[in-house]
C-alpha cells in the first residue's frame, strides 16, 4: 500500500497487485487492463520472489535510452507524450525503513538506516515509460539467490543514483521491452547484449534502441526503420559491425546440422559473451531473446545435440547436461528460464519457456544464433570443436577408454580469467606447469578445453582464440592424469602409428601432440 | 596436401589392420571437415530473415 507520497517521489510497502498495477498506470495505460501483458505479471512474481517489500517511485526520472528515443520520435507526435519517465526502486526485508528514515537518510540527519544497510537491501529499479502499452523501460534487478546452481555470467555491476545516494547492483544485465516503434525484438536482444559486450571488450556506453535501430538500417532496409516492424538477421549483422564488433552468425535451418547447439551456446556464454537466439514459435514467425546464464545437472537433459548419425565421430560435450539457460526476452521478461528439450530429426534440440504451466512460445525452435564478437576473436567454437574431435579419436585409440566416455567442456576465456583460474585451482597443477601458464606469453583470448572421464579433470587443452582458423591454433595441453599423458606417449612412440597419425592430421598436429607428452 | 591411406591387400594381416584402422579414421576426419565447413555458412535465405515478433 502507498504510504507516504510528495511531489518527488511514493513509498509503498507491502506491495499488492493493486498497487504494482497502479504505479504503471498513466493516462494511455489503464489500470483495469490488469495483467495483460505477461511481462508485468512476470515482473510482479519476479520482484515478489526477491521478497520485495519497499517500493519508492521516482515520479521525474530522465532516462537516457527513453530521452534520445523520445528526441527521435515521441517529440514529433501531435500528441504530448512526456518525456520524463517513473522509477521504481526495489527494496527486500533485510531493512525495513520508514519514508522519514529514507528522507533524513537523503538530507544527511540522523536516519535509524544507514547507505550500506540501504545498499545491502536494494534489488534494482525498472523503469516506467510514459508510452501507451509498451512501458517497461530499462530494468535491472538483481538475480533470484535460491536458485541453487544458477550460472548467470553475462552480468555486469551497475550504480545507481537515487536522490544522491550511491545504490549498487552486482552481476545483472539490463532489460527492456521494445517500444515498437522506434526498436522491435531483435533491437531489445542487441541492446542486452551490448551492454555485456561494451563492459567485457571495454567499449565505452552502449547504444540505446533508437540507435541501435539507426545502425542496423543505415545501408539495406526492405521498409521503414521507424516505426519498426523488426530487423532481419543481416540488419542485425549491420548494427554488431556498427558498434566495433563482428557478428559470428550460425545458421541452424540445414537439412541435418551438427552443429550442437547447447554447448555452442554454453562455449560463449560462459565466458561472458551473450549469444542471440533466433527462433521459430510454435504459432510461427521468429522471435529474438538473449541468452545470458546456463545451470548445468548431473545427468543429461536432452538425448542428443547432434544427429545420431554424426554423434559418434564427434567429442560427448558438456552441453547434454545443461538443464536450463536465462534468457531476457523483450516480451516476458529478464532471466526467464528456459528448458532445452528433445527436438526431431532435423533439428535434434527444441526450447520452451514455460509460464504457468503453458509454454509462452510453445515449442521453439531454433533458427539461428548470433554472437557478438570483439574483432580479434577469430577463431570460432566450431572450429576447436573439430580438432578436440579429432584429440579424443586419439586418446581412444591410445588408452583403453572409449573416446565417448570422455566429456568436453570447451569454452571462451579472456587471459585475465584463465590466469586467475588457473591460480585459485592451484592444487589441480604441478608447480612448474603453474608458473609457465602464469609466467609465460598467452593471447588475450583463448579457448579452454577441458577433458573428463568418471567426473574427473582428466586433461586441458588451451587454443589461441586470436589465430587464423586455418592454421593448429591449440597450443598448450595440461594433463592431470598422467595415466593418460604415458598412454599418449606410448601411442606416439610407434613410428607406425605416429607418421599415420601424421597422414590424418598433420605433421604440426603431432608435434604439438609429442610436445605435450615430454 | 595431404596423402591418401591406401590398404595394401598384399601385406601381412597385422599392417592390414593398422592400415584399415587409418584408413578409416581418414575418412570419419575428411568427413568431419566437410561437416564443420558446411555449418559454418549461412544461406542468404538465413540472413534476409525478418525477426518481427
Amino acid at each position: 500500500m502507498k504510504i507516504a507520497t510528495n511531489s518527488y517521489f511514493d513509498f509503498y510497502q507491502d506491495i499488492t497487485d493493486e498497487d504494482f498495477l497502479d504505479i504503471f498506470t498513466n493516462e494511455y495505460f489503464l489500470k483495469e487492463w490488469k495483467f495483460q501483458s505477461k511481462n508485468l505479471e512476470y515482473l510482479f512474481k519476479y520482484i515478489k520472489d526477491l521478497k520485495c517489500k519497499t517500493i519508492i517511485v521516482e515520479k521525474n526520472y530522465i532516462d537516457r535510452d527513453y530521452l534520445i528515443d523520445y528526441s527521435k520520435y515521441y517529440v514529433r507526435c501531435l500528441r504530448d507524450y512526456h518525456r520524463k519517465c517513473k522509477r521504481m526502486h526495489f527494496f527486500n526485508d533485510k531493512k525495513i525503513f520508514n519514508p522519514d528514515d529514507f528522507i533524513n537518510l537523503i538530507s544527511n540527519s540522523s536516519a535509524s538506516i544507514s547507505v550500506q544497510q540501504l545498499n545491502d537491501a536494494y534489488l534494482g529499479f525498472l523503469v516506467i515509460r510514459p508510452l501507451p502499452e509498451t512501458i517497461i523501460g530499462r530494468t535491472i534487478l538483481q538475480q533470484h539467490e535460491n536458485d541453487v546452481g544458477a550460472c548467470r555470467t553475462c552480468v555486469k555491476d551497475y550504480e545507481v543514483n537515487l536522490y544522491g545516494i550511491s545504490l549498487n547492483i552486482k552481476n545483472s544485465l539490463a532489460f527492456q521491452e521494445q517500444d515498437a516503434v522506434t526498436s522491435a525484438c531483435a533491437t531489445s536482444a542487441l541492446w542486452s547484449a551490448f551492454h555485456k559486450t561494451h563492459e567485457l571488450f571495454k567499449l565505452g556506453n552502449p547504444p540505446t534502441p533508437s540507435q541501435i535501430t539507426d545502425y542496423a538500417t543505415e545501408v539495406l532496409y526492405g521498409s521503414r526503420p521507424i516505426t519498426s516492424r523488426g530487423l532481419t538477421i543481416d540488419q542485425m549483422c549491420q548494427a554488431i559491425h556498427k558498434v566495433g564488433l563482428e557478428p559470428h552468425v550460425i545458421s541452424l535451418m540445414k537439412t541435418t546440422t551438427i552443429t550442437p547447439v547447447l554447448s555452442f551456446i554454453y562455449s560463449y556464454i560462459r565466458g561472458g559473451i551473450p549469444v542471440i537466439l533466433v527462433f521459430t514459435p510454435s504459432s510461427g514467425g521468429k522471435h529474438a531473446i538473449t541468452i545470458s546464464g546456463y545451470k548445468l545437472g548431473d545427468v543429461p537433459s536432452v538425448s542428443n545435440e547432434v544427429d545420431q548419425q554424426s554423434a559418434s565421430s564427434y567429442c560427448k560435450l558438456i552441453g547434454l547436461r545443461i538443464s536450463k539457460f536465462y534468457v531476457h526476452d523483450d516480451q516476458f521478461g529478464p532471466f526467464a528460464e528456459m528448458d532445452p528439450i528433445d527436438g526431431d530429426t532435423s533439428c535434434p534440440i527444441n526450447f520452451q519457456i514455460p509460464w504457468n504451466n503453458i509454454p509462452i512460445w510453445g515449442k521453439m525452435k531454433p533458427y539461428a544464433l548470433i554472437i557478438p564478437l570483439y574483432p580479434k576473436i577469430r577463431v570460432c567454437f566450431l572450429s576447436v570443436y573439430k580438432w578436440i574431435s579429432y584429440l579424443n579419436l586419439i586418446l581412444g585409440m591410445s588408452s583403453n577408454i572409449q573416446s565417448k566416455d570422455i566429456e568436453w567442456e570447451i569454452y571462451f576465456s579472456t587471459l585475465k580469467s584463465y590466469k586467475e583460474d588457473v591460480r585459485n585451482n592451484y592444487a589441480k597443477y604441478d608447480k612448474q606447469k603453474l608458473l609457465d601458464i602464469q609466467l609465460t606469453e598467452h593471447p588475450r583470448f583463448v579457448w579452454r578445453c577441458i577433458g573428463r572421464h568418471d567426473k574427473k579433470d582428466i586433461l586441458e587443452v588451451i587454443a589461441d582464440a586470436t589465430d587464423t582458423p586455418k592454421s593448429l591454433f591449440l597450443y598448450d595441453m595440461v594433463f592431470f592424469k598422467s595415466k593418460f599423458k604415458n598412454d599418449l606417449k606410448t601411442y606416439l612412440d610407434d613410428q607406425i602409428q605416429r607418421e599415420y597419425t601424421k597422414t590424418v592430421y598433420t605433421e604440426n598436429f603431432v608435434k604439438f601432440l609429442q610436445k605435450s607428452v615430454i | 596436401m595431404m596423402f591418401e591411406i591406401i590398404i595394401n591387400k598384399d601385406a601381412d594381416e597385422k599392417t592390414q589392420k593398422i592400415q584399415k584402422k587409418f584408413f578409416d579414421l581418414q575418412k570419419k576426419s575428411n568427413q568431419m571437415e566437410k561437416e564443420i565447413e558446411d555449418a559454418q555458412q549461412v544461406e542468404e535465405e538465413v540472413l534476409h530473415s525478418a525477426v518481427t515478433i
